[in-house]
């Protein structure tokens, strides 16, 4: 099968104002798609969610491989070991102490995951890889199935940490006299209850946002092209600068948020093994 | 006879022979609009609390530069926060545009 006529038949109207700036933050269909991928449900984002696991998997274990053969680390593996003394040392002893140490790779696992993925929707060509956007982290989906697996990290850790359910079921709730008790416990199941689901919608807007941001800026050049010869011309690069500019700005932002996931979850996590009393 | 019903009637008849098309689903346009309206009061408040952190921590900079890099990660870290309770505000009226858009 000839690969390039295919990827250019199903080429995305990437620089056509489509229906609304939105479908090019939507999901779709993989271009070199044999049919049963769609079936299955192997979106383009999914498959950019699993390509940032391969490539997770990849960062750890390139350095893992050779940690116990080099006596000094090499650059990449100073890299790896500066980025696991950052999550150690900013993110969980601060908050869970010394014997936080053992969930330092779960921390790191999100931190990396979230980071990769983020950054994979702000390589360019990927585009063409698909109908959609190419962020995997801009779906509500996605971000909500890495939310439900913090919040049950953190909570399966509380358990174990503390012994029996009931022990962590007690603990969930500040000890206060029994007559506050009916107030203080649905706020605090509402509570719980509310704390994953903004984490994953926090995720999802912010990736969700930027790019429809820049998706919005880049359509001008095409809905001013009938009629504004010159004046098309100029709103044509003002917006390609400014959509420069808020690529950056999407770069920082990527970074940022898999920080506050990964931060977050940390925070969650010292909440549920060492309640405080 | 219910009056809001009536005058919102008449204000749509009059507008219907100002302008001979009319968008079949007016009430649903202009719903979108307020929708949008509050995404941008969610914006005021945001922009509010993160030029105040903004203000205390360049503040604080000043008067302690050594402690610098502690305070900046601080107002990123808080920055990002309460960028994301302007977002939530976003996606709520983006299910609102979305949901009475163009189908039901």
């Amino acid at each position: 099968m000839n690969l390039t006529a295919s990827v250019f038949q199903g080429i995305p109207p990437l620089v056509l104002g489509a229906a609304s700036p939105l479908v090019h933050v939507s999901d779709g269909r993989l271009t070199i798609d044999p049919g049963f991928l769609w079936q299955l449900g192997i979106t383009k984002q999914t498959f950019m969610f699993m390509l940032g696991g391969a490539l997770t998997l990849l960062f750890f274990w390139s350095y893992a491989r050779r940690v116990g053969k080099e006596p000094v680390p090499s650059r990449w593996g100073n890299l790896v070991e500066s980025l696991l003394e950052f999550i150690r040392d900013q993110m969980t002893r601060p908050f869970i102490g010394e014997h936080g140490d053992r969930y330092v790779p779960l921390i790191t696992t999100f931190f990396v995951y979230i980071l990769i993925t983020n950054l994979l929707g702000l390589v360019p060509l990927f585009d063409y890889l698909g109908h959609g956007s190419n962020t995997g982290t801009g779906q509500l989906a996605i971000t909500g199935a890495l939310a439900l697996s913090a919040f049950v990290s953190y909570h399966g850790l509380g358990i174990k940490e503390q012994g029996s359910l009931w022990t962590y079921f007690k603990n969930l709730f500040p000890h206060v006299p029994l007559f506050v008790l009916p107030i203080i416990v649905p706020v605090e199941i509402i509570a719980h209850i509310v704390r994953p689901c903004a984490l994953a919608i926090r995720l999802f807007a912010n990736m969700l946002a930027g790019h429809t941001m820049i998706a919005v800026l880049l359509g001008f050049t095409v809905v001013f092209k009938e009629g504004f010869e010159i004046a098309g011309f100029a709103i044509a690069a003002t917006s390609v600068l400014a959509v420069t500019a808020l690529t950056f700005l999407e770069l920082l932002v990527a970074v940022i948020q898999a920080f506050v996931f990964a931060f977050l979850t940390t925070v969650f996590l010292a909440g549920a093994v060492h309640p405080e009393h | 006879m219910n009056i809001p019903v009536e005058t919102l009637n008449s204000v749509v008849s009059l507008l219907a022979q100002a302008e001979p098309a009319l968008p079949p689903n007016l009430y649903k346009a202009i719903g979108a609009g307020i929708a949008g309206i509050g995404a941008g009061l969610a914006c005021i408040g945001v922009g509010i609390g993160i030029g105040r952190i903004a203000s205390s921590s360049v503040e604080s900079i000043a008067r302690q530069p050594e402690a610098s890099g502690d305070i900046r990660g601080a107002m990123i870290l808080t920055s990002a926060f309460i960028e994301g309770v302007c977002l939530f505000a976003v996606v709520v009226s983006l299910l609102a545009v979305m949901g009475f858009g163009t189908s039901g």
